[in-house]
């Protein structure tokens, strides 16, 4: 069948937890989402079989548009005929925890975190990187890889024509590991190697014996150049191929797919990295979950994701508070909230992931901790996505120089960044969009003029897959249903006293009306702009502010509207939260309200009844966890 | 042990084929057969994990040749047993004469790269060689107090013969003071009043028990075992710590009672110890001291728990605490009593040997920590496993767990099919719940359990 041809499309995302079916359909001359289902997902015992699950999901769809499917034996109706079947059927998936991965390489900072990268670009949880310099002596490696169970392992090294002894070395560490799959021990372990050319056959010939040896292009060719794309399409083809394959029910469910299935986070990746594309943006682009969050960027073309496994709103919650620590949390919240109490309700949310806030109090502590989750994991992605870099250094440089050549420069510059997109329960499932809004404004701090969306029921997992066959039916539906528009945030960075002008701002509406608006240090106010509208804006500077064109510069840019319309956020770069606690829950109610983020009579009405303390004066000992790690200044 | 049972009655519901696959991490050896019977400390396998330490020589590169060239050169192959000083590679050539490649150890070659260079000498010891403690702190003529500024490698860090362990002076090489390393091992104490080292062998066996008492009904070659018994097994939803045994108390008089400080008697040593609702930060603190091996209660304060016991909860994957006691909460955090049945069911067992173990993921593929009382001689009816039904229908019992009505029990009087709106403005599938009291309340369908 013929792309253009195509007039319904099922497309199924089996994660570690539930199964999400969606249906897309042609209507006049473009496609929209028709309905979605979701149901759990079936890969453990008693099921172990996530055909199971991915029948079921398909059925919930039928029963919600009342159309035929599937046939009486499960099997997908294909083509589509009047109005029963489909035309196309594709999935991606995290069953199982996903991909998970070991990479090696030679030099930590040079071709290990090259490989690092690649794995993490191709969807990933990496389990650990072995590199010779990693400080590890040999006999800590060999147990380490030996105890880890990886999906694939990724081995790098050597700039072409360099030496091939160390790869050789690091290839006789792996083959003495001996490191076993995951799924039983019916199958050879895959290892990808991206390294010199030289090194390809002693590496076939060290560990051809025991493993399932693939040779893909070095992916760190010179110390100035990376060549991640070989690679990382070499770890999707291995993991559908002959890791998922081993998967309970995959070798049926790849049968019944029209291409290759994706893992989860790749496809999301690729519907950011088409967007970005499309858009001619930077986009950055956060998934967070109940174990895990993910964080998607796509600068000046250059894509880059991270996984901070670690950082979560349900399994991996108490986490978020023994990172953060209770003063970078409760920091967000304008009531006083008892230690112990809320230490007793977010080790709940960890044992019962499923439980959600029924109150005010305990919604704006959730979001409380999603804000810390996605302020911790933007960090992490900010010192990983890194740009490698030619050489500038002489022979005479100084250590410190040479390090910061290695490490390379920092990818995601804020002024830059066109857009965010937010995904993941915390954020799709907020009650208000102007609580999304206010989130992801407070977690990642957008910087000068920066568009704000959410995924509306976290499909794009589902477009990221359709996009590998049909680009135009995703982009269509990515930007009908998928995106919704909060809105564009204008934030002045520098300095100013609390009060005091920071910009002028001009609107043009699209009825050419002109609202005229100044932007206070300390304040955030709004210019509503509906979806779908277009407006100029014009932002002019006082001394010392930035809004992305150099202190001072006038800025002039077309922005999309959405649902909290133009925010002008005069609060500072960084955020400048008041340190006086009353002072600060004084700040958080008035930004609460001029976003309509909250129900503002409960909110007022919660601050008498549990009044916030004020601190014990000024170098008095901070609150705090019992423990240091509880407590970060 | 048969007569015992008799006195079971209510519990007879619970009885299961309660079956453990135990196996070693690595192949080793089996010690059982099928048929024995085991008790929970007997091992079942064991294997001596790191027989020596491998010394990698980068052979080519001191003999000045090509990698490709090693094997010529080699006067021992790989299998050899090889003394210290002895020679294992060897190089004549009219220029530059005679180059030798010695061993460094007394070991076996375990392999011999032409692709890398490298020559593999795997060191042999047995677990039989003591460790070997030497004054340090006199060779590099410091006081012993200032031993620790000066060593290089640390406790649990690895070193081998004639490794530096520890330097005094830096740049003046002419001055400098070293100590090495007597023997290939891990440094496992540093006196600072004494200034002597103490090396041990990292021979390391790592023996597997049969955590239940049981019989053995079948082998796993190379790994272990299977053992079955017909028992009693209560899991809960959180838990910390290893696995261990010992023999079942109850403590409260009622499940709604909370476990405090002073019902932790110096008789409850080596016994698992059940409470009722919230265990105390003070009552863990008196189990620990006590030498309580387990505690089993409803739920605790998340505070009192990272301050009694020193644990960090992070991601919810626990059971390799290094605590000497195992806790296993049946509610979770808070103040919440435990179920009457499951307190019951305990009270029942009160007296008899239990296993346990902490071990929790809360992820895909839950593993929930446990209690198992085995029951060895039953010879009543064994249950099968029923399958859990988790789905909640009106008339049916169920637990709130979320504020504000957190713990409180009720019967549904309806499930609502139409998302409605909650305090949050969140809308939601929602049932309404009749609790005690004559109050009715609705709350999210996702915030309550079947109880």
């Amino acid at each position: 069948m013929r792309v253009s041809e195509v007039r319904s499309i099922l497309a199924t995302d089996v994660g570690s937890t539930t199964t999400k079916a969606i249906l897309i359909e042609k209507r006049g001359d473009e496609y929209r989402l028709v309905t979605r289902g979701e149901v759990p997902t079936t890969v453990e015992a008693p099921w172990e079989n996530v055909l199971i699950g991915v029948r079921k999901a398909i059925r919930r769809v039928e029963e919600l548009t009342g159309r035929q499917l599937l046939d009486e034996d499960g099997e997908l109706l294909r083509p589509m005929e009047g109005l029963r079947g489909v035309d196309l059927y594709v999935s991606t998936s995290s069953a199982g925890g996903g991909l998970q991965m070991m990479v090696a390489g030679l030099v930590k900072n040079i071709s290990a975190t090259s490989a690092h990268r690649a794995a993490l670009g191709a969807g990933a949880v990496v389990l650990d990187v072995i590199a010779v310099d990693d400080g590890r002596s040999q006999s800590e490696q060999i147990a380490r890889i030996r105890e880890l169970r990886p999906d694939i392992l990724l081995v790098s090294g050597g700039v072409e024509g360099g030496s091939v002894a160390y790869v050789a070395a690091v290839s006789e560490t792996i083959r003495q590991a001996n490191p076993q799959p995951r799924f039983g021990a019916t199958y050879r372990l895959p290892l990808i190697y991206a390294g010199n050319r030289d090194a390809q056959d002693i590496v076939r010939e060290i560990c051809g014996d025991g493993m399932d040896v693939h040779v893909v292009e070095n992916l760190r060719p010179r110390h100035d150049t990376e060549n991640l794309g070989p690679a990382r399409e070499a770890i999707h083809e291995v993991f559908m191929n002959h890791v998922m394959a081993q998967a309970p029910g995959y070798g049926d469910l790849m049968e019944m797919v029209d291409t290759t299935i994706m893992p989860t986070p790749g496809a999301v990746g690729k519907i950011i990295s088409l967007t970005a594309e499309k858009l001619g943006l930077n986009i950055v682009g956060v998934d967070i979950g109940g174990a895990t969050t993910d964080v998607f960027s796509s600068f000046g073309g250059t894509f880059t994701r991270t996984v901070s496994a670690n950082l979560g709103m349900s399994y991996s919650i108490c986490n978020v508070l023994e990172e953060a620590g209770f003063d970078k949390i409760l920091r967000w919240v304008p009531f006083g909230m008892d230690e112990a109490q809320i230490s007793d309700f977010i080790a709940n949310k960890m044992v019962r992931p499923t439980t959600i806030p029924e109150t005010l109090f305990h919604l704006v502590l959730e979001q409380a901790l999603a804000r810390e989750a996605l302020r911790l994991s933007f960090e992490h992605h900010r010192s990983l996505a890194r740009k490698v870099e030619k050489e500038k250094v002489g022979a005479l440089a100084p250590p410190s120089l040479t390090t910061a050549k290695a490490y390379g420069s920092e990818i995601v510059r804020m002024g830059d960044l066109g857009l965010i997109v937010g995904s993941g329960g915390a954020l799709s499932h907020a009650p208000r969009r102007g609580q999304a809004a206010l989130i992801l404004m407070d977690a990642f701090q957008p910087e000068g003029i920066t568009c704000l969306a959410v995924d509306s029921i976290f499909m794009m997992p589902h477009l990221g897959v359709i996009s590998s066959i049909c680009p135009l039916v995703a982009a269509q539906v990515f930007d009908k249903d998928c995106l919704i528009r909060l809105g564009a945030c204008v934030a002045p960075v520098g300095q100013a006293r609390p009060g005091t002008a920071m910009a002028g701002v001009r609107v043009v509406m699209p009825d050419r009306k002109v609202v005229e608006k100044t932007i206070v240090k300390g304040e955030i106010e709004r210019v509503p702009l509906p979806a779908g509208e277009e407006a100029t804006v014009h932002v002019s500077p006082y001394r010392g502010m930035d809004v992305g064109a150099g202190k001072g510069r006038a800025v002039d840019v077309k922005v999309q509207g959405g649902v909290s319309g133009i925010i002008l956020d005069g609060r500072g770069r960084p955020l400048d939260l008041p340190e006086d606690p009353p002072e600060r829950a004084d700040a958080l109610t008035r930004w609460f309200q001029a976003m309509d983020a909250y129900p503002m009579d409960e909110v007022r009405e919660l601050r008498t009844q549990f009044p916030v303390k004020a601190s014990s004066g000024k170098g008095g000992k901070k609150r705090g966890g019992f423990f240091g790690f509880l407590r970060h200044d | 042990v048969a007569a015992s049972l008799g006195s079971l009655g209510t519990i007879e519901a619970h009885v299961r084929l309660v079956r453990k696959e135990r196996r070693l991490p690595l192949p080793g050896e089996v010690l059982v057969a099928v048929g024995d019977e085991v008790k929970p400390d007997t091992p079942i396998a064991r294997i001596a994990l790191r027989p020596g330490v491998p010394w990698v020589i980068p052979a080519a590169r001191r003999l000045g040749i090509e990698p490709r060239e090693l094997s010529r050169h080699m006067v021992k192959k790989v299998g050899d047993f090889v003394k210290t000083q002895e020679v294992v590679a060897l190089v004549e050539d009219g220029r530059s004469g005679r180059r030798e490649l010695v061993s460094p150890t007394d070991g076996v070659i375990e392999s011999v790269s032409d692709a890398s260079g490298r020559v593999i000498i795997r060191e042999e010891y047995g677990k039989e060689d003591p460790p070997v403690t030497f004054d340090v702190a006199g060779e590099i003529r410091v006081r012993p107090e200032e031993l620790m500024q000066h060593m290089i490698r640390g406790i649990g860090q690895e070193v081998k013969k004639t490794q530096i362990i520890a330097k005094k002076g830096d740049m003046q090489a002419f001055f400098t003071k070293t100590a090495l390393a007597p023997i290939s091992g891990v440094i496992s104490a540093i006196d600072t009043k004494t200034g002597k080292v103490t090396i041990s062998r990292p021979f390391k066996q790592v023996v597997v028990n049969a955590y239940l008492a049981g019989q053995v009904t079948s082998i796993i070659p190379d790994r272990g075992c299977v053992v079955e018994t017909p028992g009693v097994r209560l899991t809960g939803i959180f838990g910390i710590g290893r696995e261990t045994f010992g023999r079942i108390r109850v403590l409260t008089e009622r499940p709604e009672q909370s476990l405090e400080p002073e019902m932790v008697t110096p008789d409850c040593e080596g016994c698992i110890i059940v409470g009722g609702a919230l265990a105390t930060e003070e009552s863990l603190r008196r189990a620990l001291e006590v030498g309580v091996k387990g505690v089993i209660t409803g739920t605790v304060n998340y505070y009192a728990l990272i301050r009694s016991l020193g644990v960090k909860l992070g991601v919810g994957i626990t059971g390799q605490e290094d605590i000497d006691l195992t806790l296993l909460l049946t509610e979770g955090f808070g103040r919440l009593a435990m179920r009457r049945e499951v307190y019951e069911t305990l009270k029942a067992m009160e007296g008899r040997i239990a296993s346990m173990s902490g071990a929790t993921q809360i992820r895909a593929g839950a593993l929930r920590p446990e209690v198992v009382v085995p029951l060895q001689g039953y010879t009543g009816e064994i249950q099968e496993d029923a399958p859990v039904d988790e789905d909640i229908r009106p008339g049916g019992m169920v637990r709130i767990v979320s504020e504000p009505f957190f713990g409180e029990v009720g019967r549904i009087v309806d499930i609502v099919r139409e998302p409605r709106e909650i305090g949050t403005e969140a809308k939601v599938q929602v049932v309404s719940v009749h609790l005690d009291g004559a109050r009715r309340v609705t709350v999210p369908r996702a915030n309550v359990e079947v109880y």
